[in-house]
């Protein structure tokens, strides 16, 4: 019986524990500005840009579905925001690169796979390059 | 004595009972009375101290708060049932010093249970018990 209590309060406490990490990823993210899903941060000469962001629209995989242009501030804090997300961004924005020291991807397919994983696995997926 | 704020941030009750019921439930499972000390010591220190001493709540203000746009609600029912929390506490730990591990536990768990729900829903019996019965407007 003590036993039994005791692995009781056990699983309370590491589920406990997750609701605590969990309630600490939406404060980082309330104060990023950010809501969980995809955000695609998009340059002037991203190629892949558009055809990731109507692939990802069409398969209705992110919702919601957030575009931040490089320029945008909010793009500095990417790098705290809670899960999931996928950062995507072409090879050449090396301004994305520095500010959130994330890879990038060339493809839009590779993109929609990207973002299943991410939404499968429900964490944070960072993009090979 | 009573450090009386009219306000307090939500989260920090929040993160206060989720620690509290974090130490108490841990302490339990690896048979560690001393983290149930521990909580009380916490507790106590915010209750006699107040908020500039009190070392959860100046750990979640310095460190952990992200957001500047911050809601808060009446300080008073969440000063309460923490008054309830660090006398179960005191409780336990005198239990557990007198050689009574099973009360001591026994109070222990009660605070455990009680912090892990108005952590996660929000459910706070020692607020209710507050409002219901203490809180002047009320009578």
């Amino acid at each position: 019986m003590a036993e039994l209590l005791r692995l009781s309060v056990l699983i309370a406490v590491v589920s406990l524990a997750w609701a605590l990490v969990r309630w600490w990823e939406r404060q980082n993210l309330h104060a990023s500005g950010l809501t969980p899903g995809i955000t695609v941060i998009t340059t002037a000469n991203c190629v892949i840009c558009p055809q990731a962001i109507a692939a990802l629209r069409q398969q209705n995989l992110a919702s919601p579905l957030r575009i931040l242009d490089v320029g945008d501030p909010s793009v500095a804090n990417v790098r705290v925001q809670a899960i999931p997300t996928v950062i995507v961004a072409n090879r050449s924005s090396q301004e994305v690169l520095r500010r959130t020291g994330r890879s990038t991807v060339t493809d839009a397919m590779d993109i929609v796979d990207i973002a299943h994983e991410a939404l499968a696995l429900g964490r944070r997926i960072q993009p090979a390059p | 004595m009573s450090h009386a704020m009219s306000h307090v941030d939500v989260n920090v009750p929040r993160f206060n009972q989720a620690v509290i019921a974090l130490l108490t439930g841990i302490g339990f499972v690896i048979e560690m009375p001393a983290l149930v000390v521990l909580g009380f010591s916490i507790l106590f220190m915010s209750r006699v101290f107040g908020p500039k001493f009190a070392p959860l709540t100046q750990l979640y203000v310095r460190s952990l708060r992200r957001s500047s746009e911050i809601t808060t609600e009446d300080a008073r029912p969440p000063a309460f049932a923490q008054l309830l929390g660090t006398l179960f506490l005191g409780a336990a730990s005198i239990a557990f010093l007198a050689g009574v591990p099973v009360l001591g536990w026994t109070l222990s768990l009660i605070v455990t249970a009680l912090a892990a729900l108005a952590a996660t829903a929000n459910i706070c019996v020692g607020c209710i018990l507050y409002q219901r019965y203490l809180e002047p407007s009320n009578g």
